[in-house]
């Protein structure tokens, strides 16, 4: 390889991407004719080009759209402060994007709306109404079967049962002053066992420690 | 038709209709892009969504200086080497070719079985061979071969002169012709 074949060497991919000016063509098409060196090296050159230039066109697949359409429905969907129906649609999305279902983001939608109206429902009911379960029951077995408060407003009564049997006669003064609770009528300090079950009162939103665990009373 | 530009003014204003057209518009050259880099139908697939979610998400860092295909291009370049570094995708560009990527037909019409295994076997070594490149001669060579893009336009998108787009060219096929002699 002579000079003149290195600096056709350097030129020859410009060359055949036809990026050179027309005397410097001129000057390597002219060599070209008569140098058998720079010929070969001009053919691999081109038939490296020619491959590359006819690589096949890979397709995506059809719903590569799609998708990306979905997971941009949940990118926006994931911010600070989502609100809970986007929290159940997010949920549909990703069920239905697994399931790969493709139903449009409009049944999503309405699917999460029906959910969401169930759930408002349920809050609604556990609000608002009273509940059918069993009275709430101390962890010494004191079963609080009526709480309400008083006619002054300062005291909730609270009549309690011992769990053992519905006898009064268990229910001491000592546990009951123990309790930091009173009664009412007020007994005083009488010490002995009740002789007919008493009204407990406290005050309202305070607390007592009792057999060992606080109870508040609202 | 109404320029990309546009589009994105309505998605960046929270239109997610207008993004899809965007998509339609740039989802196949996207994946193209991204199976040469790549090497692979899978990670492909991969790199274009993620190339989308990332353009949604950074829509208003576009600051119409340039044309969005370039700004598109830049995160998809992106988005393919963050893919390339992970090692799974590397390992799997060398051994595993998608059987099931449709390619679009060629030129000659018809083809019998054998011209179909032959170019597959050949679009093989061709991808084998482009997956060895160095990132930066890579990244040129299926921009300028597979994208059709000019010299200027390439030199935009990888933020670098244009001599240097056309030196990575050259250097990019010189490295190439050995390992297709036998093409």
């Amino acid at each position: 390889m002579n000079l003149n074949c290195q600096k056709i060497d350097n030129r020859l991919v410009h060359f055949l991407n036809g990026e050179l000016p027309p005397p410097e063509h001129n000057f390597v098409d002219n060599h070209l004719v008569d140098c058998t060196v720079c010929q070969s090296e001009y053919e691999q050159l081109n038939n490296t080009m020619a491959a590359l230039r006819h690589l096949p066109q890979p397709e995506p697949t059809a719903d590569l759209v799609w998708r990306i359409r979905s997971r941009l429905e949940e990118q926006q969907h994931i911010e600070p402060n989502m609100p809970l129906f986007d929290l159940i649609t997010l949920i549909f999305s990703k069920i239905t994007t697994a399931l790969k279902l493709g139903p449009r983001p409009v049944h999503i939608n309405y699917a999460a709306l029906f959910c969401y109206l169930i759930l408002a429902i349920f809050l609604i009911k556990l609000t608002f109404l009273p509940s059918s379960s069993s009275p709430p029951q101390t962890e010494d077995g004191f079963t609080v079967n009526h709480v309400a408060p008083n006619q002054s407003n300062k005291y909730v009564t609270v009549n309690p049962i011992s769990p053992n049997q519905a006898n009064r006669d268990d229910i001491t003064w000592a546990q009951v002053k123990m309790a930091g609770l009173r009664t009412s009528p007020d007994l005083g300090d009488k010490n002995s066992i009740f002789s007919e079950r008493p009204t407990i009162l406290r005050p309202i939103g305070s607390q007592v420690l009792h057999g060992g665990s606080w109870y508040e009373f609202k | 038709m109404i320029p990309d530009e546009l589009w994105v003014k309505k998605a960046v204003e929270g239109d997610l209709s207008a993004f899809d057209e965007i998509v339609n518009r740039h989802h196949s050259k996207i994946y193209r892009l991204a199976y040469r880099l790549l090497g692979n139908a899978e990670d492909a697939d991969d790199a274009t969504q993620e190339t989308f979610i990332e353009a949604y998400k950074s829509l208003k860092s576009f600051k119409y200086k340039s044309k969005f295909s370039t700004w598109l291009y830049r995160v998809a370049l992106n988005t393919c080497h963050q893919q390339i570094r992970k090692a799974e995708s590397r390992k799997r560009t060398l051994t595993a070719f998608a059987d099931n990527v449709k390619f679009l037909d060629s030129k000659n019409g018809i083809e019998t079985p054998d011209s179909v295994v032959l170019k597959k076997e050949q679009e093989r070594f061709l991808q084998a061979a482009i997956d060895r490149l160095p990132e930066k001669q890579r990244e040129v060579i299926v921009l300028f071969y597979v994208q059709n893009l000019k010299y200027r336009e390439i030199a935009e998108i990888l933020g670098c002169p244009e001599g240097t787009v056309a030196s990575r060219l050259n250097t990019a096929i010189r490295n190439l012709k050995p390992k297709l002699k036998d093409l």
